[in-house]
């Protein structure tokens, strides 16, 4: 699986996870109780990890994008809107209109994997945004209902959200193949989207 | 009444001043219709009590397809899981965005903290996508 998507001359977002995974191993070494506390490089792995696979995704999804010929307004705009302002919602929202398409969950291996691709990445983007603003500790992660706590100095988040990054990357071959097979419908996703 | 019946398996108290079409819960005003949607999970709760917390509330507002059979999934496939040690506690709620655009259940399983629990959660989320009816399903595992 090509999971270095973006070409020689572009930052590789895979860095950022093999930096995540550089924090992780060298973690005793770096860690300094009065300036580096776990809990800040579980918070920078946390964060790294979230940006690495948000980056991929969008990648890999602007490069299936660039071979359909029948919206180029449609996809200019999403494009656009991939690269400015509410990014990282708009991508979930293109996810989301991708796994409740009639049309395009008829393959359910592919269907499952969306899905799991939308859940993973709701989960990392809600640890990521605790990590970078949440300073109490045990800090929380908000959902729509109220805050749910966590406890980033636990080795166990980081290894759970290793876990997401990874389905992430396993279930990319699938995205690829659904932007790849669905083009007409993806057009018409793209002309409604908000 | 079937419903009553029902409503009396649950610890969650009703105040049984309906007239067939509304009932007053909390506080609030609830249609008896969309109580029903969610029985399976209040059902649910009272067989765990310990281990479910559920906001109805929250529940019923969520606006979900074929929400009885997603309602009644979610506790099928969570039953399994419920015994087990490792899982402390499960809060279900209804997630729906500032905008109230996009309407999900949210499953909050609550794990002690070790590398077995970190195992089961990932079987629990992964496989719990693989039907369709989870479409509306969110699941965030916690470790304490």
């Amino acid at each position: 699986m090509n999971t270095n998507p973006t070409s020689k001359s572009n930052f590789n977002p895979e860095e950022f996870k093999n930096l995540a995974m550089y924090l992780k191993e060298n973690k005793n070494s770096i860690h300094n109780p009065s300036q580096i506390s776990i809990e800040c490089i579980n918070r920078v792995i946390a964060g790294r990890l979230y940006y690495s696979v948000f980056l991929i995704l969008r990648e890999t999804i602007i490069r299936g994008l660039s071979n359909y010929s029948n919206c180029p307004k449609e996809i200019s705009n999403f494009i656009n809107a991939l690269l400015v302002g509410s990014v990282h919602n708009t991508l979930l929202r293109f996810i989301e209109k991708l796994r409740d398409n009639d049309n395009l969950n008829q393959n359910p291996e592919l269907n499952t994997a969306i899905r799991q691709i939308y859940n993973s990445l709701d989960y990392l983007k809600g640890h990521r945004v605790a990590a970078d603003y949440e300073l109490l500790i045990p800090t929380s992660v908000k959902t729509n209902r109220g805050y749910e706590k966590i406890k980033f100095e636990d080795d166990i988040v980081i290894a759970k959200l290793e876990r997401k990054y990874d389905n992430i990357i396993k279930s990319l071959s699938k995205l690829e193949e659904i932007l790849r097979k669905n083009k007409n419908d993806i057009c018409e996703i793209l002309r409604e989207f908000r | 009444m079937i419903f009553e019946n029902e409503v009396e398996l649950t610890n969650y108290k009703y105040e049984i001043t309906y007239d067939d079409e509304i009932i007053k819960h909390e506080g609030y005003w609830i249609s008896h219709k969309k109580l029903l949607e969610i029985l399976p999970l209040i059902k649910f709760a009272e067989k765990f009590k310990n281990k479910v917390e559920l906001d109805i509330q929250s529940l019923i507002e969520a606006i979900i397809p074929e929400k009885y059979k997603v309602c009644e999934y979610i506790t099928k496939y969570l039953e399994k899981y419920m015994t087990l040690k490792e899982l402390l506690k499960v809060e279900i709620f209804g997630d729906i965005d500032d905008n109230r655009l996009y309407h999900y259940i949210r499953i909050i399983p609550i794990f002690e903290s070790s590398e077995k629990s970190l195992d089961i959660s990932e079987e629990l989320e992964n496989n719990i996508y693989e039907s369709p009816l989870s479409n509306r399903i969110l699941v965030f595992s916690i470790f304490k």
